[in-house]
């Protein structure tokens, strides 16, 4: 093997993105966590934590464009350095969606309109979906990273459902109009989570394979 | 061969085998390079990409133990058919090589030397040197004084004065051999500008072992090994998705 000091940097790249990956999920995890037992000091700690995954997000950028200026990465080590730039910025996008979740926690007022069934399963879909690009980013899986992005059908299935029925539940009832608006955008949310995991299936797909897939 | 590989061929190289005396330097190449294009040839020393060059042009004819088996077409024509004109196919498929090789004479009787030999009239010389000067972009730098030697100017003008040299009897194709190697970062940004423009009226093969070159100004790259061809495609193809894990190693350096 020649080239030490190179396939050191994309070594470095890569458990820097899996790091990421596993904060972005944490925040994730916490934020429909928080959401659902209304435990104001977890959606708080999503709040804060939003800086270290800021902070992965730059270590990443700046180890892409060394990678790019220093070692004229081509060919499949090209594909997984700028793959790993835009999975970055999917990850932090997820995480800041995690913020805006957790937001929404800290202002609710009282109890939920309705015990939250519906949010929770699909935050598990999003959050499982998330933990498996993850892992097809980390093994070159294409099949999973394909069979991952399906369940995303799945998000947009309980979305609209959800969506149908807090909007009727408005309708009847104008006192819960503030608290179910809340929820709306919670589900809006995890809808786009679940938008950004798969645009890491098909990084990946990517990456493994030179193909450029639409998976969503 | 690539996928949309529409533009009309010039030159057609079909089971092409080569060897020095008993040893095998090309094995069952074959390759179809488009007319007006830029084709690098890329591979590690030794590969054979010189020795495929060469017998583009038969440059292998001087070399006594060379033979050669297969077929190549240049413009639709067997260039090793009994009846061919060396020198003519010579003059049509024009070379430059790795260190620049002026003639040790004026700038002005370097390019017209060609010219000359092939019998092109006395009073179209000034015209035919000063067109090729052009073409070879070095015009600007010399034309108030071509009748200095030509190895007094510097690398880089130097091996443009032998692009021109070679642009002076009107070939089709053009042969280059590392024609940067020599050179600073800025002539080879020169030619590499050069090679850009030509190629509206040429078509153009290049070996070279800067892969960046490669992926800059070729429209094609054919990747070499041990005498085989071990894959030919779009330059963006190779460099983005190779095919071949051979191909792939060598280009991101992990060779060997
Ligand atoms: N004139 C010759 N006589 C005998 N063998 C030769 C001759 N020219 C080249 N060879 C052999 O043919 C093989 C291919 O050589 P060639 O010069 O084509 O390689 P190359 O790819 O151009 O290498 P480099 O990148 O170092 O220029 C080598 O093994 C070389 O030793
Ligand atoms: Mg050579």
């Amino acid at each position: 093997m020649t080239r030490t000091r190179y396939q050191e940097m994309l070594d470095r790249l890569k458990r820097d993105v899996i790091q990421m990956g596993k904060l972005s999920q944490t925040a994730v995890h916490n934020s429909v966590k928080a959401l659902k037992e209304l435990d104001m000091e977890l959606a708080q700690k999503v709040i804060d934590e939003d800086e270290v995954i800021d902070d992965c997000e730059l270590k990443i950028e700046k180890g892409v464009s060394q990678l790019i200026a220093l070692q004229n990465p081509t060919a499949g080590d090209m594909r997984f350095v700028t793959s790993c730039l835009k999975i970055a910025i999917d990850l932090e996008r997820m995480s800041d969606l995690a913020v805006n979740i957790a937001e929404i926690t800290v202002n609710i007022e009282g109890d939920h309109i309705k015990p939250l069934v519906d949010i929770p399963k699909m935050a598990d879909i999003a959050d499982n979906m998330l933990e498996q690009a993850m892992i097809a980013f980390e093994n070159n899986y294409i099949d999973l990273a394909k069979a991952t992005a399906e369940r995303d059908d799945e998000i947009d299935r309980i979305y609209y459902a959800t969506e149908k029925e807090l909007i009727e539940m408005m309708i009847d009832d104008k006192d819960i109009i503030t608290n179910a608006s809340h929820l709306l955008f919670v589900l809006r949310h995890l809808e786009r989570i679940g938008d950004h995991a798969c645009n890491i299936c098909e990084s990946v797909v990517y990456i493994a394979s030179g193909k450029r897939t639409d998976l969503n | 061969m690539p996928d949309n590989y529409d533009d009309s061929i010039e030159i057609k190289v079909e089971n092409l085998d080569l060897w020095y005396g008993d040893n095998q330097a090309l094995y069952d190449v074959s390759i179809d390079i488009p007319k007006n294009s830029v084709t690098a040839l890329i591979g590690p020393s030794g590969c054979g990409k010189s020795t495929f060059l060469r017998c583009l042009n038969r440059m292998n004819d001087l070399v006594k133990s060379c033979r050669i088996q297969g077929q190549v077409h240049i413009d639709g024509q067997n260039i090793y058919s009994k009846d061919i004109d060396v020198v003519g196919l010579r003059k049509r498929v024009g070379m430059v090589f790795q260190k620049p090789n002026p003639f040790p004479m004026s700038i002005k009787d370097n390019i017209a030397y060609g010219p000359r030999i092939h019998g092109a009239p006395k009073k179209d010389i000034d015209t035919i040197v000063e067109e090729a000067l052009r073409s070879g972009a070095l015009w600007d730098e010399v034309h108030e004084r071509i009748g200095m030697p030509a190895l007094d100017l510097s690398g880089g003008q130097q091996q443009r004065l032998c692009i021109a040299r070679t642009l002076a009897v009107r070939p089709e194709v053009l042969l280059f051999d590392e024609p940067c190697s020599a050179l600073d970062p800025i002539s080879t940004a020169k030619i590499e500008d050069l090679i850009l423009q030509l190629k509206k009226n040429y078509t153009i093969v290049i070996v070279t072992h800067n892969m960046q070159q490669a992926a800059r100004i070729s429209d094609y790259t054919g990747f070499f090994l041990t005498g085989k061809l071990v894959e030919f495609d779009r330059t963006e193809q190779i460099f983005e998705s190779p095919k071949e894990k051979a191909t792939e190693d060598y280009i991101t350096g992990r060779f060997g």
